[in-house]
């Protein structure tokens, strides 16, 4: 897949509009459009297809500077600064454990939401704003245990690939950012 | 809530009000204490209710209405004399403070409003008992009755106040020009304070001219009418007595008038307020206000607004000089021009940066004010008489720090009574003054805040705390015999730790004192406790003036740069390599003396990275401090001091231990900036963090000054 014009899909994103697709081309506008379908933002981690709600996205950035921050967790990137706030920086594959990818120019950061705080996560490349009606989604199959299968909200068959759509309250839990302290004193 | 105004207004606004009340009823208490009630205060006090009513009618906000509506009549009836001021009616009154806190927050919460019924019973009863209107009440002989019959009922009753206070009346008659009469009357009102109570203005019985005023003014006044005459005199004012004869007051005035005692002996049952406090739920638990909100002088504002109007103007001349650079060829001058006007946007910016702090900064004494409520109330319950002396409210902080600061404080103030201040007995036995005293100080030091909060209790015996500390082995016995009696004293701040056998009913439960330190430690605040026993105890904090912009040592360690607040280090120094020493595994300095132990910053946060350059015989040690505890941080460099603005690092990432927040410098650079209170205490082994200084008292850690 050819990387799409950033540019645009980010637009199209931030003033919410609903957006046309192929088979809205093919069909012609005279097709009735469905107004229960979720949008979200599909992207490629270590080569799996990912997905978030429009709604949870703020922005499309590419990757910036950001600053370590000691006694953090490996997948805590750092800190980075948009327009003027500090934000925490979140390297994907690492979170999710997934094999992490040499950088392209492809990266992005998004900027999303979670509890009204902004967090970035800093994802391979971003893919397409796809449609999915609410019966497309499927729950996880119990399969995906484990930790990993805590950070799944559902799954989703789109133009035959499959989207696996992220828990950002799970995948952003506060209390995992801060790394393990080594072992207290006895006495304290 | 369909009010024209948004209903967001209403809380802030509304506990405002409740908070002006309170300090009005605290005034009236103190002067019913000395036995002279002040009108103004009482007056004040019905003002701000009357204002709530309205307010709380305004946004519908019904029981609040209904409890002001009932307070209103209470009041007036006091104001005017028909109910008697006691100690009982004042409870009542603080208890409906307390109510209104807990209305407002189950109206900003929009949970139900607790049940005001038996409060509103209580005010009622209390309004409901009117004194008598006739005999029994001092008697107003010769008293010209073209003049008792103008009063009102207040004054009438202001006037009669005057004579059961033994004060001497006089008839002040003032003649004022017409074009200048409101600044004449203020200046003579002003003066006339001085000598006591303005009791009315009556127009002259002589005939005013076309352009004159000619006013009688009543004065009650414990001065003689020569010292009136010789302060007032002339300038077309004349000084007489309203009575030949002074009126005699009944036999000890009316204040043992069977009639009232009776009521009285009646009202103070009625009036119990032990049973009220229960079913207000929550009403104790915070002091924080409930709104975020910051009313703010427009004078400030406007102020900011000139400054923003002014960098415009520098703006657009920035614009020109550089559209001007391009167009000709005459570069030296303009890029001279770009530099100055850049040197001056640059002043004004630091200008603006300052007036939008000082928007942020509000007195203490909106937190005073509070405490004050809680000592009188903590006061009562524990059974122990206490006089508060407040000095410093107008002293300024960032009104972040001051919403903060309301719960440490009061945790202190609730330790000085439970645990400083003795009873009665105690304190006479001792040879004390039977009342305790509690001191609240607030001033500025540099760009810090100290408060203190003294009692002038049994302070803190050091024996007794190691004592404790042993028993409940908190840290071993053999340490805690090699402490100072200093060290020991802060182990009062260690969590869980209490020298209370049994949990008291104010405080005792070993949870005040490390929820105040490390609340003063956010702050970025610094707590120290000094005592004598016997002789009281001292707890003084010491605060930044604003948590939003600090001054920051930037240093560099393993090629990372990070951010120190300046306020937490005491000096910084370059030693060579060869004065480093190592005690027991463990690498220390001597400074002046002094055996300083070191913590390298790369390994307390696990830095990779070396040192870019540098010199390998040297190495940078900031002193820093927390308290008594200094250590020295090894750094590999030290690049500057600036003024940076602080940032939170928000929900993920404020747990981090070490870490206070972040900050820009230029060029977009975020930089970290470091918690010392934090680094410190893991230093020395405070705290559960993991320790450099080693396992047991091997490294002396230095004390005092």
């Amino acid at each position: 897949m050819a990387p799409r014009n950033d540019d645009i899909w980010q637009a199209l994103v931030r003033v919410g509009e609903p957006l046309a697709t192929e088979e809205d081309y093919e069909h012609g506008y005279a097709r009735e459009v469905r107004q229960d379908l979720q949008r979200y933002l599909a992207f490629r981690v270590s080569g799996e297809l990912y997905g978030l709600p429009i709604a949870e996205l703020g922005e499309i950035t590419k990757p910036f500077d950001t600053t370590p921050v000691p006694r953090t967790a490996e997948f805590v990137i750092g800190i980075g600064n948009v327009r003027g706030r500090v934000i925490p920086i979140v390297d994907l594959a690492r979170r999710l454990r997934l094999s992490v990818q040499p950088p392209t120019g492809n990266a992005r950061v998004l900027i999303v939401h979670r509890a009204g705080e902004p967090y970035g996560l800093l994802v391979d490349e971003v893919h397409e704003v796809v449609q999915i009606a609410p019966e497309a989604l499927e729950m996880p199959p119990g399969a995906i245990a484990g930790p990993k299968g805590a950070f799944i909200a559902a799954l989703a068959r789109h133009a035959g690939e499959i989207v696996i759509v992220l828990d950002l309250m799970t995948l952003l839990e506060p209390r995992d950012f801060v790394r393990l302290q080594p072992t207290p004193r006895a006495r304290a | 809530m369909s009010g024209e105004r948004p209903s967001s207004e209403f809380v802030p606004e509304a506990q405002e009000v409740v908070e002006e009340f309170s300090r009005r009823l605290l005034e009236l208490e103190s002067g019913q204490r000395a036995g002279e009630e002040d009108p103004e205060a009482l007056n004040a006090a019905f003002r701000a209710i009357h204002s709530l009513k309205g307010l709380a009618g305004l946004f519908q906000a019904g029981p609040i209405a209904s409890l002001s509506h009932a307070l209103e009549n209470a009041l007036d009836g006091l104001r005017l004399g028909r109910i008697r001021l006691q100690p009982a009616t004042l409870d009542v009154l603080f208890a409906a403070v307390e109510a209104f806190a807990a209305l407002l927050a189950a109206y900003d919460q929009g949970t139900a409003a607790p049940d005001i019924g038996p409060l509103l019973g209580k005010i009622q009863t209390m309004s409901g008992q009117t004194a008598p209107t006739s005999g029994g009440r001092t008697r107003l002989t010769g008293i010209d009755e073209s003049i008792l019959g103008v009063l009102t009922e207040y004054e009438e009753h202001r006037l009669r106040e005057n004579v059961r206070l033994g004060r001497n009346l006089f008839r002040v008659h003032a003649s004022f020009d017409l074009l200048a009469i409101d600044v004449g009357i203020e200046a003579l009102k002003t003066k006339l304070k001085e000598f006591g109570e303005v009791i009315t203005y009556l127009p002259s019985a002589d005939a005013s001219t076309d352009d004159r005023i000619e006013l009688d003014i009543l004065v009650g006044s414990r001065s003689q009418l020569s010292a009136l005459v010789d302060a007032l005199a002339g300038n077309g004012v004349t000084v007489h007595p309203l009575v030949d004869a002074p009126i005699e007051p009944e036999q000890d005035g009316g204040r043992s008038l069977p009639a009232i005692d009776e009521l009285g002996q009646v009202r103070d049952d009625a009036l119990r307020v032990d049973d009220l406090e229960a079913p207000l739920p929550g009403t104790d638990v915070s002091l924080r206000s409930l709104s975020q909100t910051v009313r703010v002088d427009l004078a400030r504002l406007d102020h900011l607004m000139n400054l923003i109007g002014e960098l415009g103007v520098v703006h657009a001349t920035l614009i020109d000089t550089v559209e001007g650079l391009r167009m000709r060829g005459t570069v030296v001058d303009l890029a001279r021009q770009l530099q100055s006007q850049l040197r001056n946007m640059a002043r004004k910016l630091s200008l603006l940066q300052q007036g939008i702090l000082d928007v942020r900064m509000v007195p203490l004494g909106q937190v005073f004010d509070k405490l004050a409520r809680v000592v009188r109330k903590l006061g009562r319950e524990s059974g122990k008489e206490i006089r508060l002396g407040i000095s410093g409210a107008e002293t300024e902080l960032d009104k972040l720090i001051v919403e903060e600061l309301s719960d440490p404080l009061m945790h202190m103030i609730r330790n000085c009574i439970d645990h400083g201040i003795e009873p009665r007995a105690e304190r006479t036995a001792a040879g004390k003054q039977p009342v305790g005293r509690i001191e609240l100080r607030a001033f500025q030091r540099g760009n810090r805040v100290v408060i203190e909060v003294e009692d002038d209790g049994r302070g803190i015996d050091w024996r007794q705390v190691r004592d404790v500390a042993i028993r409940r082995g908190v840290l071993p016995e053999d340490e805690l015999r090699e402490m100072t009696p200093q060290h020991i004293i802060e182990l009062i701040f260690m969590p869980g730790f209490t020298t209370r056998a049994t949990p008291g009913a104010l405080s005792g439960r070993g949870v005040g004192m490390d929820v105040v330190k490390t609340n003063i430690a956010r702050l970025s605040g610094i707590i120290d406790v000094e005592t004598a026993v016997g002789r009281g105890t001292k707890l003084a904090v010491t605060l930044p003036v604003t948590l939003a912009i600090i001054q920051a040592l930037v240093i560099q360690s393993a090629g990372q740069t990070f951010c120190i607040p300046l306020n937490s280090v005491l000096e910084s120094v370059m030693v060579g390599r060869r004065e480093v020493q190592t005690v027991e595994g463990h690498q220390v300095i001597s400074l002046r003396g002094k055996t300083l132990p070191l913590a390298s910053l790369s390994r307390l946060f696990g830095l990779k990275g070396s040192a870019p350059g540098g010199d390998p015989e040297r190495i940078y040690v900031v002193v820093v401090a927390l308290a008594q505890h200094r250590i020295g941080l090894v750094v590999d460099d030290l690049l500057g001091q600036q003024d940076v603005v602080i940032k939170s690092l928000g929900s993920a990432l404020r747990g981090v231990p070490g870490i206070a927040g972040a900050t820009e410098l230029g060029g977009g650079r975020t930089v970290l900036l470091l918690d010392v209170s934090a680094l410190v205490e893991e230093a020395v082994g405070l705290t559960g963090g993991p320790s450099l200084v080693g396992t047991g008292g091997a490294v002396e850690v230095i004390h005092g000054a």
